[in-house]
């Protein structure tokens, strides 16, 4: 039986609609808060949504159906954020490269946490006011692996980074995003 | 308890969320925490910001998927019909260039008698021989730079939204908000 992402492969080339509303029928959720938690801001991500789409049509005969459909489109979508970033002088994003892994954020703890500024709301905007106070690279790894369940590989192969930089930029937004919560639940 | 103990303690609890440890590190963290209440506290807290991370949620607004599908059919349908029509130029040129292959010999055989024909000096009839010979690769060749220089213009213009959308990128249309 021939794999899903052969299929996928294949329908790309031939630029089949049906499985393109089929990809976003599954994938929008996904691709969305992965847009959402790089870029911080729902317009921008919403942009980025669309453009990752048409991109996807366009550049589909790229995809070759041996590795996850996922895995590939988040690249796709990184891609885009990396060329608005550099097409502009942008506010929302900080840089997605490795500079940011040199600086780990600094958790003020005079400043409101991150709790207080959003008391009484949900806490995904909690969560997601908490993750605005990370480098967007932070932001990325996390994303992946405890929102997507990336393995670590497949995490480097998005970022385009070596595992060792994946591993250690994990840790470290982990630990950052940590002081984040906890300092909002103090 | 040495501080360095509970820094390691820490460490393999944050590493233990991104890889799998080893059976001897994940020993002797067990017995850390056993003895521990600080690392204790900090394995809560590390449990407590997956938990967060799992229950973080993005609500996708349907309109915008709604509308992302009928951008995407319509650019789907569009590039189909560029790709249709670069496929009939290309098997255009192929069949041209052939049967000019083909023709040369008798093309060359007719210029011939007419330039002995006529009395017209060798090299006229030669360059004239050449020029017709050359004109239909010319023409197709000129019909598929012009098209794929508007099928170029048509898919940059198509493919950022920001363009298309709204007129201006997101950051610009943000510019002067704060």
């Amino acid at each position: 039986m021939e794999r899903e992402t052969q299929v996928i492969a294949r329908g790309l080339r031939r630029r089949d609609p049906e499985i393109l509303d089929r990809l976003i029928e599954r994938y929008h959720y996904r691709l969305f808060r992965y847009l959402l938690c790089l870029s911080g801001n729902r317009e921008t991500a919403e942009d980025l949504f669309q453009e990752t789409w048409l991109r996807v049509l366009e550049r589909g005969t790229q995809y070759d159906g041996k590795s996850k459909f996922e895995a590939w489109l988040f690249t796709v979508a990184r891609h885009l954020v990396i060329d608005l970033q550099r097409r502009r002088q942008f506010r929302f994003l900080d840089l997605l490269d490795a500079e940011s892994d040199a600086q780990p954020p600094t958790i003020v703890q005079d400043q409101p946490s991150a709790l207080e500024r959003v008391a009484q709301r949900e806490t995904s905007e909690w969560v997601g006011a908490a993750m605005a106070g990370l480098p967007a690279s932070y932001r990325e790894v996390l994303v992946l692996r405890f929102q997507e369940d990336m393995a670590l590989e497949e995490i480097a192969e998005v970022v385009s980074a070596p595992l060792p930089t994946v591993k250690s930029r994990l840790y470290r937004a982990l630990e950052a995003m940590r002081q984040l919560l906890a300092g909002g639940q103090a | 308890m040495k501080d360095e103990s509970h820094e390691r303690a820490q460490k393999l609890l944050v590493a233990a969320r991104v890889e799998s440890l080893r059976a001897a590190e994940q020993a002797w963290l067990d017995s850390h925490l056993a003895a521990c209440g600080d690392c204790r506290t900090y394995a809560e807290s590390l449990e407590r910001t997956l938990a967060a991370l799992h229950s973080f949620h993005a609500p996708v607004n349907p309109a915008l998927v709604d509308a992302t599908r009928r951008r995407v059919q319509l650019r789907a349908l569009e590039l189909r019909r560029q790709e249709a029509g670069l496929r009939t130029l290309w098997v255009s040129c192929a069949l041209s260039w052939l049967l000019g292959v083909a023709s040369a010999p008798l093309l060359w055989w007719a210029f011939q008698w007419a330039g002995q024909r006529l009395d017209i000096p060798r090299v006229v009839w030669i360059t004239a021989f050449g020029f017709w010979w050359l004109t239909p690769a010319v023409a197709v060749g000129a019909a598929l730079a012009w098209q794929g220089t508007s099928t170029w213009q048509e898919n940059a213009e198509a493919g950022s939204i920001f363009r298309l959308r709204r007129g201006v990128p997101p950051c610009e249309r943000n510019a002067g908000k704060d």
